[in-house]
């Protein structure tokens, strides 16, 4: 069986790291490169910045121009589309193996020569806007947002990747770009490539379109650190809509703290199928029709989320009463031998899967290259697998306690009489 | 391409169950991918000319998701509990014509998981207590739904483009009348009637020997046999043929939601059935018209140029009957009239100028291209070969697919957007903050 202790690290002079892994199962190829910039990098009237340079960056350059960059990918049999995220952002490009060059050119050349053009800046502004209001539209979204924003004061954490209104309808074309030449820099990029080819080649075509792009300064992330919370602190979303929704946001360590490990399996514990515990006492017992607890895994300190979807005829209250006796539970009673042994076998399946394809390879490398270093995959399995019940317990205590909670509840209210909803049918 | 030249085996067990099996030994993982016929389309009154044994709509879709629920030998916790702590998956849902199967697995497991599978297939016993509690949760997932632009503009232009009484015309879940009505008795006899091992089809990819495989499936599946009962097997099968849609007048719907900030629009009409031989042309104009980001006009010119949507998109979905071709968009509520129009404007410039052999050419690639991207999993292959089952496309049809496709020419592309778009024809959905101009 593959796996991730067959990558190699190339370093670049000019700073760009490069992970390359090969596998030769199907004649396909995956490249991915990861930019760690995101949300975490903005400030108050620049947020959502990083998500629309990532909008920007698939408009053209002089060689690549707009027409052409879209054609690219797609017509040469390809996959792509990029990401934002908290802390980076990400584009990758999945190839059928001898077309790779095509892909490494392409992000080559729009680390740097992106033309920002002030006519495709405005028509991007409108559609941004109505990807926040597609958002909107969602329960969901509107609660996770005021949750988001009162469980951090200080810490950039505090707002959404999409950014908000008024900073979108106000941004220039000269924000975006000075923030995009400050922030696409070799030196601040991870270029990852799995799939069917052989490294040395790899590397000299590699070779070929990154070598020459210069470094720029070194990128540092915020120095504000969040302050502890002293005390729960609770939200409310009132909006037209048919059911309640409950989240609960716990403050958690980054990435790189080990308490990540039992954190990851409490939650498969009690969100990951049928026999997961929410499922059981929640779900089958009517209250949710869906909870779930992710804890997030980012560079500087973040959030376990509990999110759950309340059932017809269920208040928030009520839903939340349930799901903070789930979390009670976590801190008062060791999980048993067998929940562990369960979620353990499950995290090596999932583990497993995910190998079957070369661009869930590379997504993981370079994911857990950009907030800790990949070695994180080789060492996994045997962490999570370590993990014991009472360190289960301890995490639980140290993080779930009602002083370290935000709790936020999503109302609907039924639509308002003469808003005019329903059907109207024009011949 | 190591892994889709691989050895390929189709087999049927002597009670009519078939199986498609291909090795591949990359990972010590396995996938299964099948189907059952047994969807939503044997709802209402289509299954029996007899109006008081006709299963409510929705109870094809409230079998398939009783199935994990509980059978004469495990209850719903022990089918989960031997399923998940291995670390398998195993998700059966309903669809308009079939059910869907999919599991994956590591092959250490797969006797386990085989067991199960088909336990939940032939024996389920459908416990009252499961019965209220799934119906309840349907309650919840209608009442998100309504709280959903997309899904109720979706809807109502399904409800358009079928009419009423036609089999795609309803929700594969029901309604909350009809699913209130459903019995256990109902849900019996329908799994009855229509969970028969020659509807039944599996494909099996990963780590497994085909030998193995083969004697593994007649030992679970063997003894299961057809009981005809007092009906033949070709009286349920012929009984449901998917009438022809008849295209309408231009038609518009309106859901006003004020309280939302974006409006969801979804236009189309029918389209065509999967043997159809015009089925993949149709597929590459699609491409080309809004079925990609990077080359779709839609994309290119509604959002890139106009920055009217976010998303905007359209598709087909041929299917056994004449499945729609939709297109829509999340747009501004403001932006709702104009948005429609450009969509019109593509679709027309589509059917009356055509594509371009660029275009075409950007298409075959993509759709080339994409295929082999999907076969990467074993996942991948498995689906792909069921779909072909399903639609008697033939076992080699993965491998054929890059030729099928490289051979359409331009003309044919062309005269098929002519033959099948009716821009003029069309229905309209609109859900959102928006309201109907009361003065037209």
């Amino acid at each position: 069986m593959s796996s991730f202790s067959t990558v190699t690290t190339h370093q670049l002079e000019n700073g760009l790291k490069v992970l390359t892994k090969e596998v030769h199962a199907t004649p396909v190829a995956s490249l991915y490169i990861w930019y760690r910039v995101g949300a975490r990098n903005e400030r108050p009237g620049l947020t959502g910045i990083s998500h629309w340079v990532e909008h920007m960056l698939f408009k053209g350059t002089e060689k690549f121009p707009k027409e052409t960059i879209k054609r690219v990918i797609e017509g040469n049999g390809g996959k792509w589309n990029g990401f934002t995220s908290m802390d980076y952002t990400a584009y990758y490009e999945v190839l059928p193996a001898d077309k790779i060059e095509v892909g490494l050119a392409l992000e080559a050349d729009r680390m740097q020569n992106s033309i920002f053009d002030p006519e495709e800046v405005e028509n991007e502004r409108t559609v941004i806007l109505s990807e926040r209001a597609g958002a909107e539209n969602s329960p969901q979204f509107a609660l996770r947002e005021e949750v988001q924003a009162t469980a951090y004061k200080a810490h950039p954490y505090q707002w959404g990747i999409i950014g908000w209104n008024s900073d979108l309808q106000t941004m220039t074309r000269d924000d975006l770009y000075s923030y995009y030449q400050r922030c696409y820099v070799p030196n601040n990029a991870t270029l990852v490539v799995v799939g069917d080819f052989t490294t040395d080649r790899l590397m000299e075509q590699v070779n070929a379109h990154y070598l020459h792009l210069p470094a720029g300064q070194p990128i540092t992330g915020p120095t504000t650190v969040e302050p502890p919370q002293r005390g729960e602190r609770r939200v409310t979303v009132r909006k037209e809509g048919q059911l309640a929704y409950v989240s609960i946001a716990y403050h958690i360590p980054p990435a790189s703290d080990a308490d990540l490990y039992p954190l990851d399996v409490l939650s498969t514990i009690t969100s990951s199928g049928k026999i997961s515990r929410f499922y059981r006492e929640l779900v089958d017992r009517q209250i949710a029709t869906s909870a779930y607890l992710s804890p997030t895994f980012s560079k500087d300190a973040g959030l376990a989320w509990v999110t759950a979807e309340a059932c017809a005829d269920i208040s928030a209250e009520q839903l939340e009463v349930s799901l903070l006796e789930q979390m009670d539970r976590l801190q008062n009673d060791p999980v048993s031998e067998e929940e562990l042994r369960r979620a353990i076998r499950q995290t090596e399946a999932q583990f497993i899967f995910a190998m079957d394809s070369v661009s869930s390879q590379a997504a993981q490398i370079g994911y857990y290259e950009t907030l800790v270093s990949y070695n994180y995959l080789n060492t996994y399995l045997e962490q999570i697998g370590s993990v014991t019940p009472s360190q289960l317990q301890d995490a639980a205590q140290k993080y779930f306690g009602a002083d370290n909670r935000t709790v936020g509840h999503f109302i609907p209210l039924p639509p308002e009489i003469g808003s005019s909803t329903g059907f109207t049918e024009v011949a | 391409m190591a892994q889709i030249n691989q050895v390929r085996t189709r087999r049927q067990l002597s009670n009519g169950v078939t199986l498609i099996i291909q090795e591949n030994h990359f990972n010590p993982t396995a996938s299964i991918v099948g189907y059952l016929k047994a969807g939503s389309i044997y709802d209402g009154t289509l299954l029996s000319n007899s109006e008081q044994n006709s299963p409510p709509l929705g109870t094809a879709d409230f079998v398939a998701e009783m199935l994990m629920n509980g059978t004469t030998t495990r209850t719903w916790q022990q089918i989960a509990g031997e399923v998940e702590s291995v670390g398998a998956t195993i998700d059966i849902w309903g669809q308009r014509e079939t059910i869907g199967i999919v599991s994956d697995l590591l092959v250490r497991d797969f006797d386990t998981v085989l067991d199960v599978l088909q336990d939940v297939l032939r024996n389920p016993n459908f416990p009252v207590e499961q019965i209220d509690k799934h119906r309840y949760q349907l309650h919840s997932t209608f009442m998100a739904w309504e709280d959903d632009t997309y899904s109720i503009a979706s809807r109502m232009l399904r409800e358009l483009v079928y009419p009423e009484g036609h089999p795609y015309h309803h929700r594969v879940q029901g309604t909350e009348d009809s699913i209130n009505q459903i019995t256990q008795q109902m849900l019996i006899d329908f799994h009855q009637r229509l969970y028969r091992p020659d509807r039944l089809v599996l494909v099996i990819t990963g780590d497994v020997d085909t030998n193995q495989v083969i004697s593994k499936m007649d030992d679970v599946f063997g003894d299961w046999s057809v009981d005809l009962g007092s009906e033949t097997e070709s009286a349920v099968d012929l009984s449901i043929q998917i009438p022809e849609v008849v295209l309408s007048e231009p038609t518009k719907q309106i859901r006003s939601m004020m309280d939302k900030s974006q409006a969801d629009i979804a236009l189309g009409h029918k389209g065509v059935t999967r043997s159809n031989p015009d089925c993949e042309a149709l597929y590459l104009m699609n491409q080309v018209l809004g079925g990609s980001a990077g080359i779709a006009r839609l994309f290119n010119r509604v959002r890139d140029i106009q920055g009217l949507a976010y998303s905007v998109w359209s598709s087909l979905a041929p299917a056994t009957g004449e499945g729609a071709f939709t297109a829509g968009a999340g747009v501004d509520p403001k932006n709702v009239d104009r948005a429609v129009e450009s969509i019109l404007q593509e679709i027309r410039s589509i059917k009356d100028q055509g594509i371009t052999a660029e275009e075409l050419s950007d298409a075959q690639n993509l759709t080339v291209g994409n295929f082999v991207l999907t076969l990467e999993t074993n996942k991948g292959v498995a689906s792909a070969l069921s779909i072909a089952q399903l639609h008697n496309l033939g076992l080699d049809y993965i491998d054929r697919h890059e030729e099928i496709y490289r051979q359409i020419t331009l003309d044919q592309v062309n005269a098929v957007a002519q033959k099948y778009l009716f821009p003029d024809q069309i229905c309209l959905a609109i859900a959102g903050p928006y309201q109907a101009d009361t003065t037209a």
